[in-house]
């Protein structure tokens, strides 16, 4: 390509699907366009566009098999097959200058109509859509404050491939979130956050101290800006080996839950592991998030 | 008298698009910021100013030409920094805003009109969380973009959250299944703003639900945008091993960590052992010989 540079686009649309590098586009007067000649360039281009396509050109599932990066560099059209209107080019842009020419309302015709030549500034900002005020959209944990103050970074991990284990941080001050499982602040299904309980490298871990936690304590998961308090319904033992059976602990069905999940019970001083996990549930505290949006519990 | 409600038909406009190139060259980690300040943001343009056919522009370039209005156009592929979007008809520009398109990130950009008295067509935008959700689960979106009051956005009948303004959303995540949404203003008698409509949420799918148009009109409708999420592992875990120290089991304990404070505690715990053994007969020897059976 010998680089066309930002020459004025302003020719009377080619109509092709090839940008203005294949061949020159004339860097005639800088006029705008008329409307009729910009439909003209829209039909044109979409009949082109239209013969060179297999198969329907709607968008739908199927647009996924073929998706692509816009390999022609032409940020101004869509990615997948859409419908004909969205892949013209009347203004052909090039790769390389697009960018630029975004920015510069000198060669932009349709702009410089609208603005009168002035830049991007003369157009009002528009709205940052937001989440409902004092409504917590569902967020990844990033730490966990137990009822006494103590804080604990909390960390994303996944099931391990080989024994199906829980992926737990070595560092016992840190926690892991199964990120498998509920976010925080979803409508439903455990939020389970696993830490050990102690280390024989490290010691004692944050989540010793669940063995102290009571029914009606609070405790706080935060992350992404937000927090979202749960209250502790009940600490219980249960044997690791009948962890999957306990459905309330690992379940994504029914009402949402905090689960707090560290080793508790007799520790086997040979396979240096605890007979028991440690599980703490709690409920979201009414009018801190944690949606309910009445979704019924599954048939099954 | 005429009745004043009119039967409302659900429109829905599906742009189902995996995420684009982007996020499927590379097998980057979820949820993970993606780090090239240059790399394009994938843009979605909804129009929503319903009634009004506009050839829709985005920094100049028609990318829809004569879109009927609940048309979704995209994914665009925008170099990161400030673009243009204009609605126009004709030669009448029926809106017009700067949107900042963050570099690796999905935005959509939704034409519809303001609340306010002048009901004039304004532009939104809104960030697309695209970090999986969990098996079986849609994230779902639902943003209050008519010209209507405050309101209650509900699901199923129930209110999933009170007094939505114009321009706001609820995120939710839900496990994938058919609900019913509406949207009710918050105070009055009136009717609905969005007549109760049925929608099916797919696992593993971003799905957004604007509510659009001027219940005044009778032109208030859904607009619907179905994006694939980025599969999460769908694996539960069988077992959940959380300590091999020893320390937190009853009783106490000797550790032979590296660590200075369990060291020092170790030392101080096994020194009282040691003296109680020595003075204290029978049931410090038992502790003692406990201690060194676990060491």
């Amino acid at each position: 390509m010998s680089g066309p540079g930002p020459a004025p686009a302003a020719g009377p649309p080619s109509g092709r699907v090839a940008g203005p590098a294949d061949g020159p586009e004339g860097p005639g007067p800088r006029r705008p366009f008329p409307p009729s000649a910009l439909l003209g360039a829209v039909l044109v281009t979409a009949l082109v566009w239209g013969t060179g396509q297999a198969g329907p050109v709607f968008p739908g599932r199927r647009a996924a098999a073929v998706l692509q990066r816009s390999g022609d560099g032409d940020p101004y059209r869509s990615v997948p097959p859409g419908r004909s209107a969205t892949r013209t080019r009347p203004l052909a842009p090039s790769p390389d200058t697009a960018p630029d020419r975004a920015r510069d309302t000198a060669v932009d015709p349709a702009r410089g109509r609208d603005a009168a030549g002035a830049g991007p500034t003369s157009f009002p900002q528009a709205r940052t859509g937001q989440e409902a005020q004092g409504h917590v959209a569902p967020f990844r944990p990033g730490s966990l404050t137990l009822p006494d103050g103590t804080r604990a970074t909390v960390r994303p991990v996944g099931v391990r491939m080989a024994d199906a284990s829980l992926e737990i941080p070595e560092d016992p001050h840190v926690v892991g979130w199964w990120s498998g499982g509920a976010m925080a602040g979803e409508s439903s299904g455990s939020v389970v956050l696993a830490g050990h309980v102690d280390s024989r490298r490290y010691g004692l871990g944050t989540l010793s101290r669940l063995n102290g936690l009571r029914p009606g304590q609070v405790v706080t998961v935060g992350g992404e800006g937000q927090d979202l308090r749960y209250r502790v319904s009940s600490v219980r033992l249960v044997r690791q080996s009948e962890l999957l059976g306990h459905h309330d602990v690992l379940g994504q069905d029914g009402a949402h839950r905090l689960v707090l999940l560290t080793c508790g019970g007799p520790f086997d001083r040979s396979l240096h592991r605890y007979r028991d996990n440690l599980v703490v549930l709690a409920r979201p505290v009414a009018g801190t998030g944690g949606t309910d949006t009445g979704t019924r519990e599954p048939a099954s | 008298m005429r009745r004043t409600r009119t039967r409302r038909s659900l429109t829905v406009v599906i742009a189902t698009a995996a995420f684009s190139g982007v996020a499927l060259l590379g097998p980057a980690p979820a949820g993970a910021a993606r780090g090239d300040p240059g790399e394009p943001g994938e843009v979605y343009v909804v129009h929503g100013v319903m009634g009004t056919r506009a050839d829709i522009q985005v920094d100049g370039r028609t990318v829809a030409a004569a879109a009927g209005s609940r048309r979704i156009v995209g994914p665009l592929e925008l170099p990161p920094g400030e673009h243009v979007l204009t609605l126009r008809n004709g030669t009448e520009t029926v809106t017009a805003a700067r949107f900042t398109v963050p570099a690796g990130d999905s935005i959509d950009v939704v034409a519809h009109r303001r609340s306010d008295s002048t009901r004039a067509p304004a532009v939104t935008v809104f960030a697309n969380d695209r970090s999986p959700v969990g098996d079986g689960k849609a994230r779902f979106v639902v943003s209050h973009l008519a010209v209507a009051p405050p309101s209650d956005i509900r699901v199923n009948g129930k209110p999933v959250f009170r007094n939505v303004v114009n321009g706001e959303s609820l995120s939710l995540v839900l496990p994938a299944r058919t609900y019913t949404v509406d949207v009710t203003p918050t105070v009055g008698t009136g009717g609905p703003v969005l007549a109760p409509v049925r929608i099916r949420l797919r696992a593993g799918t971003l799905t957004r639900l604007f509510a659009v148009g001027d219940p005044a009109a009778r032109s208030v409708d859904a607009v619907v945008q179905e994006l694939s999420l980025p599969r999460g592992d769908p694996a539960v875990p069988e077992r959940i091993s959380t300590g091999d120290g020893g320390q937190a089991a009853p009783g106490p304990v000797l550790t032979v960590g590296p660590g200075p404070a369990t060291m020092s505690l170790s030392l101080a715990v096994a020194s009282l052992l040691f003296m109680g053994a020595l003075v204290g007969g029978r049931r410090g020897t038992a502790l003692a010989a406990r201690v060194r059976d676990r060491t």
